[in-house]
């Protein structure tokens, strides 16, 4: 039989990258997100004593880690919180960026899509970091508790509202 | 001076007063003063019913018993809806899907509900209690009838709408910003 602090040991130590994943979208520097992730991880020790297994550990640190933001976007500026990683491999899912001429540099590319995603809704933001992470549909309508097929909609949805903004950001510049 | 700034912005940064976080100070809160409440209740349901129902003194009238007996009934009333309030509290999950999470918040952190119901018959209990008591015809002789409950009703109630203003308050300064956190988020889920 496995102590709180052991099994609490373990989940750090497995999903402390993850949660790291989610964290670094809604804060600025390193230390934010330190700061951030650690505010998870109290969450997930305070309320370990409630996980019934009824979904996977993982989704359910999620579901702590999507909430636990939250709050921190509220608290910080709605518009400006979301932060994107160059090296994020889902964003080029997101854009679907094999679709896009090579001709278009990519850092410009990405700064457009960093100002598009931060005139977006605080939900709509969390769909995307979630969407960046490539974490399912069903796992996502799962965390967020809404249906698969209202997950699909809004991703959707929120897609085609970050094309337009890129098209008319491209109009511009 | 830029320096202070940046310090400043770090701190304020660093600071994560999450959702939860703030949910969860506030029913820590709310959690420890409903069971002072709870407790409260249970020696008041014991003291008034020792005082004015149990107690063999036969100058207590018939205004005293039933006085009493409507208190005792206020606060045993009482002690069981705070007691209920202090579990659901100390149950709350704060690990629910989102939408759910914010569905319960926008329901629990609202300042009208259903529980107004209740706080209003402990209330009104306790009203029927003390105009009993003062209807006694051995109090206040030197007012009538009609007097007596002007008086009883007018004190009573300014006493209550006062702390019910001064609960505004507090509502307003705690649990307002959770609640509309919450409802924002959730209506912009719904849409």
């Amino acid at each position: 039989m496995k102590s709180k602090e052991e099994h609490f040991r373990e989940i750090v130590s497995a999903q402390q990258e993850r949660v790291w994943n989610i964290c670094r979208h809604y804060a600025r520097s390193q230390d934010d997100i330190k700061d951030l992730q650690q505010e998870v991880m109290i969450n997930v020790w305070r309320n370990l004593g409630s996980f019934r297994g009824e979904s996977l550990l993982s989704t359910w640190i999620y579901r702590i880690a999507v909430n636990t933001c939250l709050g921190y976007i509220l608290k910080e500026n709605r518009r400006s919180a979301f932060t994107l990683s160059m090296d994020n491999k889902g964003i080029d899912d997101l854009m679907q960026t094999d679709e896009t001429p090579e001709k278009i540099e990519y850092e410009q590319q990405l700064s457009l899509l960093h100002d598009a995603i931060n005139r977006l809704t605080v939900i709509d933001k969390l769909l995307i970091s979630l969407a960046i992470e490539k974490i399912p549909t069903k796992e996502m309508a799962e965390i967020i508790g809404i249906t698969e097929p209202n997950v699909r909609t809004k991703l959707h949805r929120i897609r085609e509202d970050l094309r337009k903004m890129l098209k008319g950001g491209n109009y511009e510049s | 001076m830029n320096h202070n700034n940046e310090m400043e912005n770090r701190n304020q940064a660093i600071d994560v007063d999450s959702l939860v976080s703030r949910m969860q100070k506030e029913d820590s809160r709310n959690k420890r003063m409903m069971r002072s409440v709870f407790y409260l209740y249970i020696f008041c349901t014991v003291f008034y019913a020792g005082l004015f129902i149990i107690n063999p003194d036969p100058e207590l009238t018939t205004y005293d018993r039933l006085g009493g007996l409507f208190y005792v009934l206020a606060f045993l009333t009482g002690t069981f809806f705070f007691r209920r309030e202090y579990h659901t509290l100390k149950n709350t999950d704060y690990t629910l899907p989102l939408f759910q999470l914010l569905k319960t918040n926008e329901v629990r952190y609202r300042f009208f509900s259903w529980k107004w119901i209740i706080i209003l018959l402990i209330l009104l209990l306790i009203d029927v209690g003390i105009s009993l008591s003062f209807l006694n015809p051995g109090r206040l002789m030197q007012f009538t009838i009609l007097e007596k409950l002007v008086i009883i009703q007018g004190v009573f109630w300014s006493v209550m709408v006062a702390a019910g203003i001064v609960g505004y308050f507090l509502w307003k300064k705690r649990s307002y910003p959770i609640w509309k956190d919450s409802k924002t988020l959730l209506d912009e889920l719904k849409a």
